[in-house]
């Protein structure tokens, strides 16, 4: 889904209003090149397709981060660049689901009686906060981090766990 | 993986209604942290709790592990939605088990602190260790 997402965002095109007057199409680092420059200022509107609404360049977690991140909502590109940026009517179309992997977590911690868990229970609970805040690609390192580590708790609780037994069954009981 | 799983916990669940762990005759391997540390942990006293439950027995269910039990219909929920939200796929567009951003530090602390203050024997603290 990464992949996916980064590939259709490398070809998008971007248009930025100055002066309330709308530019583009131009490639994303063109446009990162003049935010840079001064040229587009933090506070001018831009818009790509996939977008629900203009934003200021400083709400835009893509044009500031080197790394793409989704924060825009796919499917809400019923607006044509071509009549202008007036507020869209539909609100935001549904964001991508960035798992919280809060339950499995919790689970592997219990179940697992390993503080292994911990650390996955607390990258998991970060998830949806940044989410909420607009930082996409913290929330998906943060999931990235709470699905390996409640993996780690697992699997070592089990193997830990069957040394044990093993061990056990060896020594004779 | 996720039918696994399931399975997996419904044989689980089911052997522990059938079996009371504290009568030491059905296989029921003893948690290895409370057999390499002496102390309980976070989810020490949970097969009890269940096999309590099963028994609909909620008040010694909470005696042997609280905090499943308080955990448990959030639990529950969850994993209810991740079920449904995984037979739908992408479609899906429910609920889900959200974290609050002001509450972050809660599931953590809880957790951990549950674990370090039911290995203190005095009371109040060692009313959390299962009993």
């Amino acid at each position: 889904m990464g992949f996916q997402l980064e590939s259709s965002f490398k070809s998008m095109d971007w248009y930025y209003a100055k002066h309330g007057k709308q530019e583009g199409p131009l490639p994303v680092d063109r446009l990162k090149a003049m935010i840079e420059s001064g040229e587009v200022a933090p506070t001018d509107l831009v818009w790509r397709e996939g977008m629900a609404e203009w934003l200021p360049v400083v709400q835009v977690t893509e044009l500031r981060n080197p790394v793409p991140s989704s924060a825009i909502s796919p499917g809400g590109g019923a607006q044509n660049p071509q009549t202008g940026y007036e507020p869209p009517l539909a609100p935001p179309g549904p964001q991508q689901h960035i798992p919280n992997y809060l339950v499995p977590s919790i689970l592997a911690t219990v179940l697992c009686c390993w503080p292994l868990g911990i650390p996955a229970i607390v990258f998991a609970a970060k998830v949806d906060g940044l989410v909420a805040r607009g930082d996409v690609a913290g929330a998906m390192e943060a999931s990235r981090k709470a699905r390996m580590w409640t993996w780690i708790c697992f699997g070592s609780g089990l193997a830990v766990g069957l040394i044990y037994i093993v061990g056990i069954a060896a020594l004779g009981v | 993986m996720a039918i696994a799983l399931g399975v997996l916990g419904a044989l689980g669940v089911s052997y522990v209604a059938r079996n009371d762990p504290e009568e030491g005759r059905a296989l029921f391997p003893s948690c290895v942290f409370r057999e390499v540390t002496g102390l309980h942990c976070a989810g020490c006293g949970g097969t009890r709790a269940v096999h309590a439950l099963t028994r609909f027995d909620l008040g010694t269910a909470f005696r042997k592990n609280p905090l499943l039990i308080l955990l448990l219909p959030f639990l529950a929920v969850g994993i209810a939605v991740e079920a449904v939200a995984w037979v739908w796929g992408e479609r899906y567009r429910g609920p889900r088990i959200r974290m609050p951003g002001r509450l972050i530090w809660v599931l953590p602390v809880l957790i951990a602190g549950f674990w370090v203050f039911r290995n203190i024997p005095i009371w109040p603290f060692d009313l959390l260790a299962p009993r």
